[in-house]
């Protein structure tokens, strides 16, 4: 039957509700085996234990007087007839299998709990459609129904209780903290002052109001008992307050604005502060006795309001900089560091707990406090972990806590009384809408943000009630009140009166109201710094005006004591004073690089051992030979062909001079490219859509990405113009840059930078080497090294390439990783055509499917490589003409280099026009003999493998 | 407060001031009274140097750039109590029959640009960014790191290419942000 409602429930079931059905029955079955004595022998179920086994024991309750069960195994194994298995020989004989449930049956209850669970989560999010009908805590709320059906009909109620302590000790905590860390700061202390009225003010007029309304209506003898008034305001003070866990689970899905947001799940934290003392003193004065209190219990009660809360807050903060201040020092323990963040806040909430402090106000005060802190110090790759194993945690009780709360309504202990619960109701509705009216008019006063009537609206409607109360009332004893069955029966059928009716109408209202949505978007760089500014601004303004107004002055001020005081006593690096501002940057140059690596497949190819450099390279090789009618590879000349090679005929490559900057950014191009690289040619056929047009060869991101460079190159450019001119005297001496120290290498590097494209092909491929030992032994790198070290080797890499080249093959457009890899060769390419085919078709040239993609470099490489004759200039060139051009339109520039690039461009490339000895293409060549001269090991950053190599070729 | 200042404000100063601030009668009178206790030297001006006696626009990191554009109207390095409230009406809250008031959102804004744009010449260069970077951020920073931030800033702002972030540009990046509420003050009544 049970199986038929769940079937029906879901309207469409799928495979996956059929499974999730059997998987529950299997868990309820596996839960029975602990409950019953199971004997293989006789193939009975002896059920007594359970029938008439006390029922109100749970989960926690070990059974140790239960025999070692499932013994069958021996004897069967032995042949032996199953008539002769009795009680004697079980104890005699070695079992070779035992079952012993009992042992685990406490966690292995709590992990199937957990599992079904995710399975009722995954089913929600499988089975289409509900979604859009109802919330997820009303499933899971049904599911929980459901399965308590189960169980008590199997007689098995007792398993899954939510009792208080479970409740509040293990469940609570990690919805909590997880709200309090990912708390948006900001907006919460910019409503501070709203949220604590709501909190408060609300709470108690809430408590007091219902409280007084149900005892007054109890006067009328409705209910058919007897209500005292303490009793009514003890349960008032319960069903008072608004749930975390119901608001939170029903507003995420909502998506309202985030002050409405805010103000009603602020409220919903704090208002536990309130309700927790109500709850204390009711308790309290109901122990004592209506007559024997006296005033300054009254006082009491009121005092330890305001210690209840603001110690609470005092702990919470407390654990919080003491988190942070730990977290300092976890930097090398990385694997320990979130884990501090969740102890800690466990620790606070408990410590709140011990002096009947307001626990939920300590761990969101602890997370939000550790937040400001704490991520400052974290790696990222902690904060990754942080960040899901909360969510999880939290995902996780919280439904648990629905599901509990489901499996908790199905007891034979209630206790019905339909005008007692019709009451509460009505009040609970009524004072609700009442109190935010009242409250919101006389707040709108003085906010500036007005709470309009449409939000007024949606806070009364969104006071959900849930597990909280639930939990609390099942605290209450029965001693000092009778009626405790009635409240449990009553707090339920509110809860589900608040998740079901409420939780379900309340998206379809806001769609309805047309309540402002939230828009979150992460902010770009131009809104980070304005907004930062602005508000500086606006507190200068504030403090102008000098009355008290805003909290905007008081931010800034806290703000500046906290960067004067507290950072640097709690973070590693606490230089910065806005760290805002450069997790904005970083993340967004982290999106672009991803970016660029997805955009940019075919940066590095089909192929990764072709670039655009070695092709660049071969074709004007290849367009030489023809010009001078002999293939240069048979060339007499020694030196001109060695000319040829270390001409570094890429401009690119020549205007390359990186800045930090630009080695952070390769290295980091690197890091995701290498990561990234294989899922993303999987993937490929996805891009397909950004396919750009012949017309348009530029895809706006790239044009982008040109702008970005342009600017730093720009800036590079004029700073490197006044080092030239220091520098040149320098260098003309016998000091090479080959024999620089890595620091002064970069200083006098006096070539522009120019598109990183190109460059970045060359660092993968001195990736590619320095991940796999170099058998030839040609060039190690190590990418982790210091930026001015890699400096050093791009330098080196690129006259190396050049000239392993020309080492193994004159004519080849191997790259560093074909000749030092030899397994990264497709074949012994001796011969003629095989180079020549690999000249002008690149091997992926005819895989038409890899040739659409748009980047920069593949719009290049493809027309070059339709350019059917090979004499006309490719597109590159005229490409980078243009930029050049447009460079030298913005800057007068007298550089000598831009001219020979022009030349370059202009003129169809001739042996001729190498012989420039310009800055550009000449220093190349001018460093490598004066490299070749000065031979002192010692100085050199390469190791001698390369030098013998060069002497073989030189041998050549 | 409110005697002293009207005997020192002329009633058709107190219409004029209200026709062009919107500011109430109150309002007026408080901020005079603000005036008057900032102005330490009875001059009946406020010069700069009495704006930074203010402890904590002393501390404020952009306090320089505040009083600054304060005196953007001004040209003899003085305002007096006329110009002092005509900035101040910028801050005040947009009502929605108000049409091109001094509190528009464009002049919110464009006091807003006067935070950065340092030798007044209505665009936002790198270096301008960059000091006012310097400014926000503290001076411990490497020049590369904030210069990097500071191109990136300009990149995605300039939509013309100069390498400037005009004032058309700024407002647009800022497009998405509630400016109306973020530089709002709610004055007292």
């Amino acid at each position: 039957m049970i199986p038929i409602m769940y079937r029906t429930y879901l309207m469409k079931p799928s495979i996956f509700t059929s499974v999730c059905l059997i998987f529950i029955l299997l868990a309820t079955l596996t839960v029975r085996a602990d409950e019953s004595k199971f004997h293989p022998a006789t193939g009975s179920l002896d059920r007594h234990e359970t029938v008439t086994g006390n029922s109100e024991q749970h989960l926690t309750t070990s059974r140790s007087d239960v025999p070692k069960v499932g013994s069958a195994g021996v004897p069967s194994l032995l042949g032996e007839p199953s008539e002769h298995l009795n009680k004697n020989h079980k104890s005699h004989r070695y079992h070779v299998a035992t079952v012993d449930f009992s042992k685990v049956s406490t966690p292995y209850i709590i992990s199937l709990w957990i599992f079904v669970a995710g399975l009722a989560k995954i089913g929600f999010y499988v089975t289409p459609k509900i979604g859009l009908i109802c919330p997820e805590s009303c499933v899971l709320v049904v599911v929980g129904v459901l399965i308590g059906l189960l169980l008590f009909f199997t007689g098995l109620e007792h398993v899954g209780p939510l009792t208080s302590e479970v409740f509040f000790l293990y469940m609570l905590p990690p919805i909590i903290l997880d709200a309090g860390y990912f708390m948006p700061n900001r907006l919460f202390f910019d409503n501070m002052a709203s949220i604590l009225m709501y909190a408060v003010v609300g709470t108690v007029w809430n408590a007091l109001t219902i409280g007084f309304s149900l005892w007054g209506v109890g006067l009328t003898g409705l209910y058919g008992m007897d209500m005292p008034l303490l009793d009514t305001l003890l349960f008032s003070s319960i069903v008072s307050a608004v749930d975390p866990v119901a608001v939170l689970a029903v507003f995420e899905e909502i998506h309202v604005n985030e002050v409405l947001y805010i103000l009603v799940f602020g409220e919903s934290l704090l208002n536990d502060a309130v309700t927790v003392v109500l709850y204390h003193i009711f308790d309290a004065y109901t122990e004592m006795g209506q007559e024997h209190i006296i005033t300054i219990d009254y006082v009491f009660g009121v005092l330890s309001f305001f210690i209840s809360s603001l110690g609470g807050a005092f702990v919470g903060v407390l654990w919080g900089l003491l988190a942070s201040f730990l977290s300092r020092f976890t930097y090398r323990v990385l694997i320990i560091e979130p884990l501090f963040i969740f102890v800690f806040g466990y620790l606070s909430y408990l410590t709140s707990e011990i002096f009947h402090l307001s626990g939920i106000v300590a761990l969101t005060f602890c997370g939000m406090t550790m937040k400001n802190y704490v991520e400052e110090n974290i790696s990222y790759k902690s904060h990754i972990t942080l960040k899901y194993a909360m969510k999880m945690l939290a995902n996780t009780s919280e439904t648990i806590i629905f599901m509990f709360l489901g499996v908790s309504t199905v007891t034979d202990e209630h206790e019905w009384n339909t005008w007692f619960v019709v009451m509460t109701i009505l009040f609970c509705s009524i004072y609700r809408s009442i109190g935010v009216v009242i409250q919101t008019w006389f707040l709108n006063y003085f906010r500036l943000h007005k709470v309009n009537k449409v939000e007024q609206f949606i806070m009364a409607y969104g006071g959900l009630r849930g597990a909280v109360a639930f939990a609390l009332v099942l605290v209450v004893s029965e001693d000092h009140i009778p009626s405790k069955k009635m409240m449990v029966t009553t707090i339920i059928a509110v809860v589900y009166f608040t998740v079901f009716l409420q939780g379900m109408t309340i998206g379809p209202l806001v769609r309805f109201l047309r309540v402002p949505k939230s828009n979150k978007t992460k902010p770009t760089m131009n809104e980070r710094v304005h907004t930062i500014s602005i508000d500086h601004l606006m507190a200068g303004i504030e403090e102008i005006v000098g009355h008290l107004v805003g909290n905007r002055h008081l931010r800034d001020k806290f703000k500046y004591h906290n960067n004067k005081f507290i950072r640097p006593l709690l973070t590693r690096n606490h230089q910065v004073r806005e760290p805002k501002i450069f997790e904005t940057y970083s993340k967004l140059n982290l999106a672009d690089a991803i970016n660029l690596v997805s955009q940019n497949v075919n940066v590095r190819g089909k192929d990764p051992s072709i670039s655009l450099a070695s092709l660049i390279r071969t074709y004007i090789q290849n367009n030489l030979g023809n010009c001078s009618d002999e293939p240069i590879r048979h060339s007499d000349n020694v030196f001109s062909r060695d000319e040829l090679n270390l001409l570094n005929l890429d401009i690119s490559e020549l205007d390359y001079s990186p800045t930090y900057k630009d080695l952070a950014d390769a290295e980091l191009h690197h890091n995701l490219s290498d990561l990234m690289f294989k899922p993303v040619k999987k993937t490929v056929r996805r891009y397909s859509r950004d396919l750009i047009d012949e017309d348009t060869p530029f895809h706006h991101k790239n044009r982008m990405e040109l702008r970005h460079h342009q600017n730093q190159l720009q800036n590079v450019r004029a700073r490197n113009k006044k080092k030239m001119k220091n520098d040149s005297k320098q260098n003309k001496n016998t000091l090479s840059r080959w024999n620089l120290l890595p620091g002064e290498s970069e200083r006098s590097d006096k070539d522009g930078a120019s598109l990183n494209n190109s460059e970045t092909i060359i660092h993968m491929e001195n990736l590619d080497s320095s991940d796999k030992p170099a058998p030839s032994g040609a060039v190690t790198f190590t990418i982790e090294e210091q930026n001015h070290t890699t400096l050093s080797q791009d330098i080196s890499d690129e006259s190396g390439m050049s000239r392993n080249s020309f080492s193994s093959t004159p004519l080849s457009s191997r790259t560093i990783t074909e000749t030092t890899l030899p397994w990264k060769r497709e074949e012994d390419c001796n011969d003629e055509s095989c180079i020549r085919k690999q000249l002008e078709f690149p091997s992926w040239v005819e895989n038409t499917e890899y040739n659409t993609y748009t980047s920069l470099s593949s719009n290049v490489l493809k027309r070059s490589n339709t350019d059917d004759d090979g004499n006309d200039p490719p597109d590159v060139f005229r490409l980078l003409q243009l930029k050049e051009l447009h460079e030298k339109e913005k800057e007068s520039s007298k550089n000598q280099r831009l001219e020979t690039d022009d030349k370059f461009n202009n003129s169809k490339p001739h042996e001729e026009d190498f012989d420039v000895t310009a800055a550009g293409g000449g220093e190349v060549l001018q460093e490598t003999t004066t490299r070749d001269t000065s031979e002192n090991p010692l100085e050199l950053r390469r190791p001698t493998p390369l030098k013998t190599n060069w002497k073989n070729h030189m041998s050549l | 407060m409110g005697n002293k200042s009207s005997l020192v404000l002329k009633p058709e100063e107190w219409e004029e001031i209200k026709q062009e601030t919107g500011f109430t009668q109150n309002q007026i009178s408080r901020l005079y009274g603000r005036f008057t206790s900032l102005d330490k030297m009875n001059t009946g001006t406020l010069g700069r140097e009495d704006f930074l006696r203010i402890p904590e626009l002393a501390i404020n990191p952009l306090g320089d750039r505040i009083v600054h554009a304060f005196f953007s109207e001004s040209l003899d390095g003085t305002i007096n109590f006329r110009q002092f409230v005509r900035v101040l009406s910028r801050f005040r809250r947009i009502k929605e029959s108000e049409k091109d008031k001094l509190n528009s959102r464009e002049e919110k804004l464009r006091f807003a640009f006067r935070m950065y744009d340092l030798d007044d010449d209505d665009k936002i260069s790198r270096d301008e960014l960059l000091a006012v970077l310097h400014m926000l951020v503290g001076v411990d920073i490497s020049e590369e790191q904030l210069a990097s931030i500071a191109d990136r800033t300009i990149m995605e702002a300039d939509t013309d290419g100069d390498r400037l972030i005009s004032f058309e540009e700024f407002c647009a990046t800022l497009e998405r942000t509630d400016i109306e509420e973020k530089m709002s003050i709610r004055f007292l009544h």
